[in-house]
């Protein structure tokens, strides 16, 4: 069984700096990383990083972070995972990036947690480097049912607020789980529907109905349940800033969810995005994985942190990200993972033995 | 190229992932680099493990050597390149009514035999 403590882990770069703080916490590692960005224009961490560490230090306590003048180095002992609702908790993120970029880890610190959390995050709601918050609430949070969590998560989005301004403002509400259950999740099964939001912020109502058009012009010639909502965000609920994007959804008959979100760049017609989300998810269908691959990373830490047991996962193809949490997972908690390419559907088969992980932010259990 | 042949061949993805040469391989994975990201792979080549993060203990000499193409590659590689942009798979062609019918099994309304 993992113990919970560990000597420092010293790492390099600014490379997956959310994951490794979060490898820290739930480890009990203390980390060191040094030499962030040292050769760029402008050196040390940027607002979103230093952001992250103030709402990840929310939620702990007993964490001390320390960060040297130019900010290319970062000390962080982390604390114990202490969550809670009976005050308010509160954050406000950055414009620079989006609410996702906060929430994903969050989601899977607070899972762990001595206490169930409730956070409100402000900023941008939507942005194109991080999930929207219509994956989030759609996908994300739908996924850690499979490791034993058992109610539902109801993540509320109460202003939607797009890039560059934000303004958006989400509440959301986390479980925490004594253990993680081992998961076998092998079978992605057919897809029975396509879902999905397209929603406008302080511009034309139109464009989302134009989105859906061109969207169902794609998902219409595999299957004809295709629902997109639009929402239409006017006045003090769109935000600060006008902009238009969509997410999208494919269910399949064993309960797995992929999904896709497409914001438009500078001068894309509300018609390009609706077509490339759903190609996108349709891409994502054809590598033949249970989670697509914005949610790899996240399965496997998961995957990791469950009990002294066999955990399998089937993924399409191995993304980026993902490479880089499987590394740290075996530097933080020594799990590696056995990657078989199966040559047969085009897809790639993770089993791991999980490290015994105990919520060790509540003793008594 | 070499990666595209690793990843096909498929026998290999442990070492790709958990081995030591892995850093510059593992570029190839993601389908954006492989297309957007021809160039610079060719000055990847050169300094195979000077950025490999577990590899932490690099030259200095090296460091004088390649202080410019590590520059480049800091901010290319190592810092913007994490998490700065989702994995979402390549749109590939689309005309391609194959492509569609190649996946239609996998929907519902597909053939249930297998």
């Amino acid at each position: 069984r993992y113990s919970g403590s560990g000597e420092t882990v010293r790492l390099k770069g600014s490379k997956n700096f959310r994951y490794r703080i979060v490898s820290a916490m739930l480890s009990g590692r203390p980390i060191v990383i040094s030499d962030i960005r040292a050769e760029d224009e402008s050196p040390g961490i940027k607002d979103y990083e230093a952001s992250f560490l103030q709402m990840v230090d929310l939620v702990s306590s007993g964490s001390s972070i320390s960060i040297n003048e130019t900010g290319t180095k970062l000390r962080y002992k982390p604390g114990a995972i202490e969550g809670g609702r009976g005050f308010e908790l509160k954050h406000e993120c950055p414009t620079s990036r989006g609410i996702g970029y906060f929430l994903e880890p969050l989601l899977l610190i607070s899972i762990f947690g001595k206490k169930p959390t409730e956070i409100t995050l402000t900023g941008v709601t939507d942005s194109s480097k991080d999930l929207c918050i219509d994956t989030i609430r759609n996908v994300t949070a739908g996924l850690i049912r499979h490791f034993g969590v058992e109610e539902k998560v109801s993540i509320k989005v109460l202003v939607r607020g797009v890039a560059p301004k934000g303004g958006g403002k989400v509440s959301s509400p986390f479980l925490f789980l004594e253990f993680c259950q081992p998961v076998s999740l092998l079978e992605p099964g057919k897809i029975k529907r396509f879902r999905g939001t397209s929603y406008v912020c302080r511009c034309s109502p139109q464009f989302a109905n134009r989105m859906v058009t061109s969207a169902r012009g794609i998902l219409n010639r595999f299957i004809p349940d295709v629902y997109i909502h639009t929402d239409h965000c006017k006045g003090k609920a769109g935000g600060l800033s006008s902009g238009f994007g969509v997410s999208m959804t494919a269910e399949s008959i064993n309960g797995f969810v992929l999904s896709t979100q497409c914001i438009p760049t500078e001068s894309s017609m509300p018609e390009e995005v609706g077509e490339k989300c759903a190609k996108q998810l349709v891409e994502q269908i054809a590598q033949g994985g249970c989670v697509d691959s914005n949610h790899q990373g996240m399965m496997c830490v998961l995957m990791a942190l469950s009990p002294e047991d066999v955990s399998r996962l089937r993924i399409g193809k191995l993304s980026k990200p993902a490479i880089d949490i499987l590394r740290l997972l075996q530097t933080f908690f020594g799990v590696t993972f056995m990657i078989k390419p199966d040559n047969k559907t085009n897809t790639v088969l993770l089993s791991c033995v999980g490290a015994g992980f105990q919520n060790f932010s509540r003793k008594h259990c | 190229v070499r990666a595209l042949e690793m990843f096909h061949r498929g026998d290999n993805l442990m070492s790709l992932v958990y081995g030591d040469d892995y850093n510059r391989r593992v570029r190839g994975l993601d389908p954006k680099k492989q297309h957007h990201g021809a160039a610079a792979d060719k000055g990847d080549e050169d300094d195979d493990d000077d950025d490999d993060e577990e590899n932490d203990d690099s030259d200095q000499s090296e460091d004088d050597d390649f202080f410019k193409i590590k520059k480049k590659k800091n901010i290319q590689e190592e810092d913007l390149d994490d998490d700065d942009e989702l994995p979402n798979p390549q749109v590939g062609e689309w005309s391609d009514e194959d492509k569609c019918e190649d996946i239609r099994n996998r929907f519902v309304t597909g053939d249930w035999s297998d």
